[in-house]
């Protein structure tokens, strides 16, 4: 615990002291100030950004939701066999357990001019001239983002779903609901645990993502977790800890939000 | 729902969850193809031209010397394994004497719980930038072996401490007390009877310990400080231009990730062994 609170909470708390220290230069000198909170919110470009990082998190969301919701459908309500389920889980699951980065990297020989995905569609006559917004771009970024954390909404909606008293779906089927009510008013609603834990943490992993995207967007497309790097990497500490904070900010923001859907502390 | 056969809905769905296996596994199926890349003219793209084990062997210094330098990864591959064994030993460790401590409520369990949670959710990228801000204020160089450790281990202790936490949960513990009770002292207890019932947990620990190590990347960035782990080192390669001795090493990172798996799953499968066999001499004493 002790190192916990050391390694953790401390430097937390250090990015919050930090952003109000005064930064001139790459000098840095404890007299507290705004100046860098003022630097971010006047400027259109970092503005600009967090813009870009709230809209990139609704998108992945929506996304991972809108693609992993059928499949946690299908393991837990459809496949019947429990052995079979753990199998299909596990293929899920399985990737996370390789490199990130090797998993980034792997999506440029798909999307690229000459990528895979280019390739098939002219065979197929599709298209006659590649593609070019697939790879390089926001494009890019967001779908290798859906890709790698799709899991996350899996797993717990599968899970959430697995708990669910079949009887109750099959007495509403029996008493003549239409299979879009039984979902509306009895599926949905409780696989919402599931949803709503599988989206925290897909939020939290979008909203501090920056790998992902400036491998995939050729960097021509920042999010907040960049502007973090490259501030560092000029040794902006003061402006890096200020955007720190406002991503910290914003991930309280989403999760307060989630939770208001569904406390999920009653859920354990 | 049972014994209702395949109906359309179904197979719809079927045929759907197949194509998102196919999605998650594509890529990387793709970069495996083109890892067999004919080389060094070969770029890292199709169509593949005359097909070969030139980029593996390049990784390992056996092929001729071309216009393209092979990868140089050795020292950042030393580094993350060490810091990986490290990161493993410490959390599997703490981990298990945190969730020891657990099972007796405690004041403030239930704060320190999320405190611990807050390690796995707190987004890399803040706790590197965070870690990095304090070792500059008390003057401290960031180095995998100090800073980096530091964050790996926030990282991976949350993991070892839930699994330990499940396990001690489940274990019942008025088997050591008759074991005490029929007058074993407390270290026996602990080598025969404990040991025996948490070792799969503490395997598990360890395994999320080592591999979340090995790969781990947005915590790095800055806390490693001016040295690379081997996600630093590849993640370097990306902004120049790849060849296809990346996809290369991708795979062969990957198939090790599996091999640790693989020995998880061995060892996993021994002990269970075991501790059947002990049960199956209790119920024949019983």
């Amino acid at each position: 615990m002790l190192w916990m609170l050391l390694f953790l909470i401390v430097p937390l708390a250090l990015i919050v002291y930090f952003s109000f220290w005064t930064q001139e230069g790459s000098a840095l000198t404890p007299d507290l100030t705004l100046d860098s909170y003022q630097r971010f919110f006047r400027s259109d470009v970092y503005v600009g950004v967090m813009r870009n990082t709230i809209q990139t998190w609704l998108i992945v969301l929506g996304l991972t939701l809108l693609i992993g919701y059928p499949v946690a459908y299908f393991i837990s309500m459809m496949v019947d066999n429990p052995r079979n389920q753990t199998i299909l889980l596990l293929l899920a699951i399985i990737p996370f357990w390789t490199s990130f980065l090797i998993r980034v990297l792997a999506w440029r020989p798909m999307l690229g001019e000459n990528g895979a995905i280019n390739i098939v569609l002219q065979r197929l006559g599709i298209i006659d001239q590649p593609l070019s917004f697939l790879l390089y771009t926001e494009f890019g970024a967001i779908l290798g983002m859906t890709q790698i954390y799709a899991v996350f909404m899996v797993g717990p909606i599968t899970f959430s779903l697995g708990r669910l008293d079949r009887s109750v779906v099959d007495a509403a089927r029996d008493l003549g609901a239409s299979p879009l009510k039984v979902f509306k008013d009895i599926i949905w609603p409780l696989s919402l645990p599931g949803v709503v834990a599988g989206s925290i943490f897909v939020s939290v992993m979008v909203l501090g993502e920056f790998a992902t995207n400036s491998a995939l967007s050729g960097r021509k497309f920042n999010l907040l977790g960049n502007i973090i790097l490259t501030q560092v990497g000029n040794l902006k500490w003061a402006f890096a800890a200020v955007v720190g904070v406002i991503l910290t900010i914003l991930i309280g923001i989403v999760i307060g939000l989630l939770l208001r859907v569904v406390d999920l502390r009653k859920q354990l | 729902m049972a014994g209702r056969g395949w109906t359309l809905g179904k197979t719809a769905l079927a045929v759907y969850t197949a194509i998102f296996l196919l999605f998650l596994y594509g890529p990387f199926i793709v970069l495996t193809i083109i890892s067999f890349q004919g080389g060094p003219e070969g770029g890292p793209q199709f169509p593949l031209r005359d097909p070969g084990l030139y980029w593996y062997e390049q990784l390992f210094g056996l092929a001729p010397p071309s216009r393209i330098a092979p990868l140089d990864i050795g020292d950042s591959l030393w580094i993350s394994i060490r810091l990986a064994l490290m990161t493993m030993v410490i959390s599997t460790t703490l981990g298990t004497l945190t969730a020891l401590a657990f099972r007796r409520r405690f004041k403030g369990s239930g704060l320190a719980f999320y405190i611990v949670l807050l390690g796995i959710m707190a987004p890399g990228i803040l706790l590197g930038l965070g870690t990095s801000l304090a070792a500059n204020e008390i003057g401290m160089t960031r180095n995998w072996w100090s800073t980096g450790l530091f964050v790996h281990v926030v990282y991976t202790f949350p993991f070892a401490f839930v699994i330990m936490l499940a396990i001690f949960n489940r274990f019942d513990k008025s088997v050591e007390e008759v074991a005490q009770n029929l007058g074993a002292n407390p270290l026996t207890t602990f080598r025969r009877i404990t040991l025996p019932e948490i070792a799969p947990g503490i395997l598990s620990a360890a395994l999320f310990g080592f591999t979340l190590s090995y790969d781990e990347f947005p915590r790095s960035v800055l806390a490693a400080g001016s040295t690379n782990t081997l996600p630093l080192e590849l993640y370097g390669t990306f902004t120049v231009e790849i060849h296809p001795n990346i996809f290369a090493f991708g795979v062969l990172t990957t198939l090790f990730s599996f091999g640790i798996l693989l020995v998880y799953a061995l060892l996993l499968s021994a002990f269970t062994r075991r501790r059947k066999r002990a049960t199956g001499i209790q119920e024949e004493i019983g």
